[in-house]
């Protein structure tokens, strides 16, 4: 600095140019800030759907589970109730079974199977099972087959082979 | 700050060079975008007074400042309150009877400072205070850019190197590299701190140049130079033969002068008896003389300071406006 006062500080641009360039800086500013702000809100937006779609595919990957599950369960309670019926028939027939039984004889063993039923046990006498017992199953069995040998004490064995024939279904 | 100053650089710049004198105020404008010059004009108008500018100088001012922002207003400083001093320490200022606190300083090539009394400054800033005022450059800032100009600058030399200026001298002097002496003189009014009759002041200049020589003959005793004293000799015979034949011519040249001329000769005179009678300079024989002239010297005041000093004057034409107008671009950092 060699003069004796220093220079008045100047301005680069006259009053309305500056004001003019202040006025377009903060417009672009505020353009700029308005854009990123829509950046982020959109990329934001994005991310969200993303989100949701893959949200979405794993519910619906798990709706697809779950109506398998439910499927299985429908397919399982049909089997539980089949079996549960078939129970019920089942107890029925065994209680039906054991009420045809006569006092005058004696099971020792039932073996029931779907369409037939094999009896053995042991009777007073070949009459009494000819008259109490073979009646109430030829009713109910389609064949009745029974063996007998002598035991013993007087009594019979019996061995009785019941069959059912399968009914046809119509068509 | 970088990124300004390469703008700045891209922008019309103006300058505005104004020299205050005692009844008119010159003013040079130049306009400058990059390396080119748009506009160059100078102007003078008249003052009433020194103490305010006139209404046409303000509104010339003010109109091109509305034209271009980067304007720059650098005025000449020549009043009286200035000088300069062979040194850059506050110290040295009490030795040359000057108020360190009243003054503002500036120092060059840490070798020797220019000041001016704040009074002046503040009277420079009251004047622009309608326009503004950006440099105040003083008139031995000038001279001093000038004479670093100088190809020939030799370290034995003693040079006297002057600045005359409308209304004004500047005269400093050099050995080498080293300031011996510097003055201001105003030479637009008569001054009673240097007024006297120029006919004593003549004879004045004789037991001055008497003095010198005894001075110098003390000088050589204790230096023992034969060199200058050969030097010497041939002056003393130049003296004896001027004081028969030249000292006639040069009292007809003084005759001649008148008003101005005769004011800055005396001062001259005086100035130069300051430098060698005043035990505070370090003074020396000059052997060289150079003038910048500005207003085309008048060939009798020439042939008057030859007659005087005893050697060969040279001679320089300057612009004082032009050289306020590169010290204000070289300050702002524009190149024209």
């Amino acid at each position: 600095m060699r003069s004796f006062i220093k220079p008045r500080k100047k301005r680069l641009l006259d009053r309305m140019s500056a004001l003019w360039l202040s006025f377009i800086i903060l417009v672009s500013i505020g353009l700029i800030v308005f854009g990123v702000i829509i950046h982020y809100k959109s990329s934001f937006y994005i991310k969200m759907l993303d989100s949701l779609q893959h949200q979405n595919a794993t519910t619906s990957k798990e709706v697809t589970n779950l109506s398998k599950k439910v499927m299985l369960i429908n397919s399982q309670k049909k089997i539980y109730d089949e079996v549960e019926k078939t129970n019920d028939v089942l107890k029925v027939s065994m209680k039906n079974l054991f009420d045809l039984i006569p006092d005058q004889i004696t099971l020792t063993s039932v073996v029931m199977e779907r369409n037939s039923l094999l009896l053995k046990g042991y009777s007073i006498s070949k009459e009494a099972y000819t008259l109490l017992l073979q009646p109430p199953l030829k009713s109910i069995f389609t064949k009745s087959e029974v063996k007998f040998s002598k035991m013993k004490d007087a009594k019979v064995e019996f061995e009785s082979f019941n069959t059912i024939q399968p009914q046809k279904v119509e068509k | 700050m970088g990124l300004f100053k390469a703008i700045k650089k891209r922008m019309t710049n103006q300058f505005i060079a104004v020299i205050v004198y005692e009844e008119s105020c010159a003013i040079k404008v130049k306009r400058v975008k990059k390396t080119q010059t748009l506009l160059e004009e100078t102007k003078e108008f008249e003052l009433h007074s020194k103490e305010r500018l006139s209404k046409d100088v303000i509104t010339y001012i003010q109109t091109l400042q509305e034209d271009v922002e980067q304007t720059y207003i650098v005025l000449f400083l020549n009043s009286y309150g200035q000088g300069v001093v062979p040194s850059c320490l506050k110290s040295d200022y009490k030795k040359y009877h000057i108020d360190y606190n009243n003054v503002k300083e500036i120092c060059i090539d840490k070798k020797y400072s220019i000041y001016a009394s704040l009074i002046d400054i503040k009277w420079a800033e009251k004047l622009f205070i309608d326009t503004g005022l950006d440099f105040i450059f003083s008139p031995f800032l000038i001279l001093d850019s000038l004479i670093k100009r100088e190809t020939s600058q030799d370290k034995e030399n003693v040079t006297l190197y002057m600045m005359n200026c409308v209304n004004s001298i500047t005269v400093m002097i050099f050995k080498g590299g080293r300031l011996l002496y510097g003055a201001f003189i105003n030479i637009a009014k008569e001054e009673d701190l240097l007024s006297s009759d120029f006919e004593s002041e003549d004879t004045d200049g004789d037991s001055l140049e008497d003095e010198m020589l005894e001075e110098i003959d003390l000088d050589l005793e204790m230096e023992e130079n034969t060199e200058i004293l050969d030097i010497l000799d041939d002056v003393q015979s130049d003296e004896k033969q001027f004081q028969s034949t030249h000292k006639d011519e040069n009292e007809e040249v003084v005759s001649r002068l008148f008003g101005q001329d005769l004011r800055l000769v005396k001062y001259f005179d005086a100035s130069l008896r300051e430098f060698y009678e005043n035990e505070l300079y370090d003074s020396d024989f000059i052997t060289a003389v150079k003038i910048y002239d500005s207003c085309d010297l008048s060939k009798e005041v020439i042939e008057y300071l030859k007659e005087q000093l005893l050697i060969d004057i040279k001679r320089d034409s300057i612009d004082i406006h032009d050289q306020l107008l590169k010290l204000a671009m070289q300050e702002t950092d524009i190149n024209a």
